[in-house]
């Protein structure tokens, strides 16, 4: 299958007050064509950076990358004909304009002949549901049509490859759900999607392959069945238990807590690893029991967010 | 054919009369010089009540093509939608053209606006003698201000720091051009500078059109000569800016 993007040792630094501050440290993967491909990681992990060396809107410091075989610092003329991108949130519209005039501008913008803006608007505009909206001015859009209209943006151009960094951030649940069946649209259209996202589930359920990315390296790659497995060793359970003083089992020492959630007063459901591999469910009642009273346990089948949450507290 | 597009696109979604800057600049400026030149007349006999207005006119000209071209690309990045016009195919020198040009369209309204206030409010005897000598002098004048406008617009993006001090630049550059005092009445080092900037001729040329003054031709020719000159190390520039701003990831990307 044709390679997409090709990174090798990839690194990026920045200079502040003095300081040299290495958001993306020597990164390397390959993207094949139709892929939708994950950057997981954590708030500053380099995934937004990566994305704009990819993008040429950033230079790397050091290594390469390419996109349909153009170098991104060399030939970032051409790889723009090919490519487009979204960054999640509200900003990065015309807020004066109504989607249609948005459309029409970025239509000049990318060259596409008058005659065909009209039809080409209307269709993009339908595909995200913005058709009812299009003559309403963006400013009293939602965040979620706002996210629409973007992506439907970064259509004009009919690119092979798309950036999306955090498309689905602060959508409600229905948004988020239209904008991932809008990406499983695309990319069975045959265009190649990177995607950045903090929602382990969408990433789950959207990616052919994810990275993990956590200090700028990346250090686990694979589909999301792979690095699952990857995590095999841990052993996930969660249960639901009655305490007063939640701080006290979070120092417990063989168990290592990933999400701790308060149901009702007093009642908390918690999902959890067990560090020693030999321990079974009735050990672990009697642990959680010193804290509180053990509504239920039950072990845990291995998620992505097991495995990321696993997989970077491994890092440190 | 894209160009033209993108100009009409421009004036049509990106002019923004509720902007209260621009209202002022283009609306109550005028007004205040107009009160200044009125009253200079009613107080001494003999003052070239043309050359008064038109600098009144150049002046609001000036104002809006210089700070609404100048403030094009910061005003992107501030939105957050510069990057988009960075990967754009139509390059961001010709978005910023269009901006500017557009801007240029506004500035000779500002003009005509000028002259209405000053026949209908203040009644001034407005006598051009050469309507078409002196529109194709301001269009030059115009044109030299659009060049600056987009030479600061790349400025002030790369440098926010200078974009603060603005005013501290476009001021004296309205003295040193010879809007108010002839250029010949200046020490001679700001002479030679001020005749380095092409709105210096472009201003001659217009009050030469005002006493159909034989030099207008030349004046205006070198106004366009050195625009063309500004217009060309600006595209240079943009090329370098260009690679710096990626490289320091100053395209509103960090």
């Amino acid at each position: 299958m044709e390679t997409v993007i090709k990174v090798e040792n990839l690194a990026r630094s920045f200079k502040t007050k003095g300081q040299v501050k290495q958001a993306v440290d020597g990164i390397s993967f390959e993207v094949k064509k139709g892929e939708v491909f994950g950057l997981l990681g954590p708030n500053g992990a380099g995934k937004t950076t990566t994305i704009k060396m990819l993008t040429t809107l950033l230079l790397p410091t050091e290594g390469r990358a390419e996109i349909f075989g153009y170098d991104v610092h060399l030939e970032s003329h051409e790889i723009r004909k090919l490519i487009n991108f979204v960054y999640g949130g509200e900003r990065g519209v015309y807020g004066r304009l109504t989607a249609t005039e948005y459309m029409n501008y970025f239509c000049t913008l990318y060259k596409i002949p008058r005659k065909e803006q009209r039809s080409m608007i209307a269709e993009l505009l339908e595909l995200v549901g913005l058709t009812e909206a299009a003559d309403k001015k963006i400013h009293t859009y939602s965040k979620g049509m706002i996210q629409r209209l973007h992506i439907s943006r970064c259509l004009i151009n009919s690119p092979k490859l798309l950036f999306l960094d955090e498309p689905t951030i602060g959508l409600d649940p229905v948004g988020a759900r239209m904008l991932r069946s809008l990406i499983q649209k695309l990319q069975k259209d045959g265009i190649t999607i990177i995607l950045t996202t903090h929602y382990m589930q969408e990433a789950d359920e959207l990616c052919d392959r994810i990275a993990f990315i956590k200090d700028g390296k990346i250090s686990l790659i694979g589909s999301a069945k792979e690095i699952k497995r990857s995590s095999g060793h841990t052993r996930m359970f969660e249960a639901i238990v009655q305490m007063e003083e939640i701080e006290k089992i979070e120092k417990e020492q063989t168990i290592s807590i990933h999400t701790m959630e308060e149901l009702k007063q007093l009642f908390y459901s918690i999902t959890f690893e067990v560090k020693m591999k030999e321990m079974d469910i009735h050990q672990i009642k009697q642990i959680l029991s010193k804290y509180g009273e053990v509504v239920h346990v039950i072990q845990k089948e291995m998620s992505l967010e097991d495995a990321y949450i696993s997989h970077m507290k491994e890092l440190g | 054919m894209n160009s033209a597009e993108l100009l009409m696109r421009e004036i049509k979604y990106f002019t923004n009369f509720n902007n209260k800057m621009y209202q002022f600049l283009l609306f109550f400026q005028p007004l205040v010089f107009l009160t200044i030149t009125y009253f200079l007349g009613q107080m001494r006999e003999g003052i070239e009540v043309e050359r008064f207005i038109v600098a009144s006119a150049i002046i609001s000209m000036w104002s809006y093509v210089l700070y609404s071209s100048g403030s094009a690309l910061v005003s992107q990045k501030w939105s957050d939608t510069l990057k988009m016009l960075v990967v754009a195919p139509v390059s961001l020198f010709s978005v910023i053209l269009s901006k500017v040009l557009s801007n240029a369209v506004i500035a000779l309204i500002s003009m005509v606006i000028t002259f209405i206030y000053s026949i209908v409010i203040f009644r001034f005897d407005l006598h051009i003698p050469n309507v078409w000598l002196f529109f194709g002098s301001v269009l030059v004048l115009v044109f030299s201000l659009s060049v600056i406008g987009l030479m600061l617009a790349f400025i002030f993006s790369a440098f926010e720091n200078v974009f603060a001090f603005q005013n501290l630049i476009l001021t004296p550059l309205i003295v040193l051009c010879g809007v108010f005092l002839p250029v010949e009445s200046f020490p001679l080092f700001l002479q030679v500078l001020a005749y380095c900037i092409p709105m210096t001729w472009g201003v001659e040329a217009v009050y030469s059109s005002l006493s159909l003054s034989s030099e207008v031709y030349q004046q205006a020719g070198f106004s366009l000569l050195l625009s063309g000159v500004y217009l060309i190390v600006g595209l240079l520039f943009y090329r370098r800016i260009e690679i710096a701003l990626r490289s320091k990831g100053n395209w509103g990307v960090m």
